[in-house]
């Protein structure tokens, strides 16, 4: 079987914007401890999880949610960073259109593109992390051990359900090894890009941001040559963004142009009601935790008999 | 449906409509920001990129309640969009310096298009900074940036934070230093440095502090030790090592002889006198340091530098034992076998 690399998208979209900051915010200088208990919490789970869960219902409703997700990530980023000026709802209508067009193609050309882009991604991901290891100061990460028990839950708590959810709501469950392949590697590039982060920003600098993991790409400098290069390196959380509202679309299995549009509409205003607030944003990063707590568990409850 | 996804297609072709033309943009190089009569002053050095110009740049200027307040009335003052991607420098006025800085924090680095990597530097006389006449193709702003560079990694007793450095500190409660710039009407050219407590311009910082501090923050390549003999320090290493109960400084380096009067011609016993006299200057430099951040403003970070390591210990960092572990080698001489006269002309 061709190996699938959609859930190596889907299992890093969330962290951007919204998990890294958080978990950070909740375990401190103790963020490795949490993101290595949340991995092997993570492991089990897809080890020990029925390889056809989900039923067609709650598929939908997670292929649904994670759209809204996906398009919020991607144009709440985008109208932050670079677009201030451009009305929120042209960029979640393109992103929306784009990934709309990517999702009707046949699985085997998609899931081809997934493989390269994975590869593209991937490469880009390595070379930015390289560039910032000569900024590191091993003396931001301390001091050690400096947060509460609580917060190394809570924070694991959140790499689990910020990596997982997306991971067995959005993909195939039947193949382990590829759904625990693009879990590894997605669960390394969260932890190199958190612990970067924390050594090259220092812990109190990393709290202050929304988008640490973008700061840490503006930070990329190769003498006096190159640099103001961040541009091209977040074009990784664009992949993961795009890759994963193709994701959320075609799990909801949309058949006939009336479904289409009605979820397109749906979908588009969610997103902009949502993302164009900064109070309703503050709601949505603030109780996330709990939404995809529901959906992980609606999905494995309601897993297919067949 | 294909035509709907064409049309749309179309619509992404058509660009940014929100475009701002690059003739509008005016990239500023620095930032000077002073109070007048209660209101905060802000004047920004706009790069002059027109054809037939007979300067480098040029000054436009508002005022506000607030240093926001102030930025935004320039707009008065211009018709095109400020550009900061390409700030070199901020000058603060010394006397709101001595007031508090803490205004500046919360805007800067909120802003996406602001490079926190400008120097930020304080001065007496701003009125001769925003009247000094570039030439063209010259900036204060980029001029400065320069000099600061130079003189930090080469000399090491200059000494002013970065932006993002000022911010580092400032979220964990540590003191810092800015450098002072000031102008003949003539020249530009870098000043004294100051020691910044809880926000607010304390005072001057001595030549020691300086060394010290840039030795702490690795920026620089070598530095000069002055006296009867004059050395470059070059090729250091430096550690701190916390314990319970002492901090210890760990330094060694090379030195090479800029100019001496003492007999090191080709006697062991001369050069091991003279890595001796430097080990003594440079132990000197060190207690003075840790002097002045002990008890005066702890612009070496001591405290949270022992906070680091001992996270859950109360100790007042005037208790501990501060130790210095030198090793120093003179490995250049220069071209002299022996001294060849008095460089002091005495």
């Amino acid at each position: 079987m061709e190996s699938d690399r959609q859930g190596y998208f889907n299992s890093r979209i969330l962290f951007w914007g919204f998990g890294i900051s958080l978990l950070l915010n909740k375990s401190n200088t103790n963020f490795w401890i949490s993101i290595l208990v949340g991995f092997v919490f993570g492991l089990i789970t897809l080890l020990l999880v029925p390889k056809n869960i989900g039923s067609s219902f709650s598929r939908r409703v997670s292929g649904f949610v994670f759209t809204i997700l996906g398009l919020i990530v991607l144009s709440y980023m985008s109208s932050t960073l670079y677009l201030k000026e451009t009305p929120l709802f042209i960029l979640a209508l393109f992103a929306l259109v784009g990934a709309f067009i990517i999702s009707g193609v046949r699985d085997k050309s998609y899931f081809r593109t997934v493989s390269l882009l994975f590869i593209v991604s991937i490469f880009m991901y390595i070379v930015s992390r390289l560039f910032l290891i000569k900024d590191a100061n091993p003396i931001n990460i301390l001091p050690l051990f400096n947060s509460s028990f609580k917060g190394v839950l809570y924070g694991s708590l959140i790499f689990y359900l910020y990596s997982i959810t997306p991971l067995l709501c959005l993909n195939d469950t039947s193949d382990k090894v590829n759904l625990v392949t693009n879990y590894i590697i997605a669960s390394i590039s969260i932890l190199v890009t958190s612990t970067l982060v924390v050594l090259v920003l220092g812990m109190k600098e990393a709290l202050i941001y929304r988008y640490p993991e973008y700061v840490l790409l503006k930070r990329i400098k190769f003498f006096d040559f190159f640099s103001n290069v961040d541009n091209i390196f977040l074009l990784v959380m664009i992949l993961d963004s795009i890759i994963t509202i193709t994701s959320g679309i075609r799990s909801m299995k949309l058949s006939g142009n009336l479904s289409k549009s009605i979820v397109f509409i749906t979908t588009l205003f969610s997103t902009v009601f949502l993302a164009n607030d900064a109070g309703t944003m503050a709601l949505v990063y603030n109780y996330l935790p709990f939404i995809l707590a529901f959906l992980l568990l609606f999905n494995i409850l309601s897993y297919n008999k067949k | 449906m294909k035509i709907i996804i064409l049309l749309i297609s179309c619509l992404m072709l058509s660009g940014c409509y929100d475009y701002v033309e690059l003739n509008n943009i005016k990239i500023v190089s620095t930032m000077f920001v002073e109070k007048d009569n209660d209101k905060f002053k802000v004047s920004f050095e706009i790069l002059d990129t027109g054809k037939e110009k007979n300067q480098g740049s040029f000054i436009i200027t508002g005022y506000g309640d607030t240093m926001m307040e102030a930025i935004d009335d320039t707009g008065h003052d211009s018709s095109f969009k400020p550009h900061f991607s390409h700030m070199n420098a901020v000058v603060l006025d010394s006397d709101l310096s001595k007031d508090g800085i803490d205004f500046l924090y919360d805007s800067l680095v909120r802003n996406i298009e602001i490079r926190k990597d400008f120097y930020v530097y304080v001065t007496d006389d701003m009125e001769g900074l925003l009247k000094y006449k570039t030439n063209p193709d010259e900036s204060i702003g980029n001029y400065l940036k320069k000099m600061t560079d130079y003189n930090i990694k080469k000399y090491g007793k200059y000494f002013t934070y970065k932006f993002r450095d000022i911010i580092y500190d400032y979220l964990r409660d540590v003191d810092f230093i800015l450098g002072e710039v000031k102008t003949d009407g003539e020249n530009i050219s870098l000043g004294k440095s100051y020691s910044i407590k809880n926000n607010h311009l304390v005072n001057e910082v001595s030549d020691e502090v300086v060394i010290v501090k840039n030795i702490m923050m690795g920026q620089n390549k070598s530095f000069h030790l002055d006296g009867d003999d004059t050395f470059e320090i070059h090729q250091y290493d430096f550690k701190i090592d916390i314990k319970k109960d002492a901090i210890q400084f760990k330094f060694n380096g090379n030195a090479r002889i800029l100019g001496s009067d003492k007999n090191n011609a080709y006697s062991k016993d001369d050069i091991e006198k003279l890595e001796k006299d430097i080990k003594n200057k440079l132990t000197k430099i060190f207690e003075d340091a840790v002097i002045y951040s002990i008890s005066e403003v702890d612009v070496l970070g001591l405290e949270n530098y022992y906070y680091l390591y001992y996270p859950k210990e109360k100790v007042n960092i005037e208790d501990l034992e501060y130790k210095l572990v030198l090793d120093i080698n003179i490995n250049e001489k220069g071209m002299l076998i022996d001294s060849i006269g008095d460089k002091n002309g005495k």
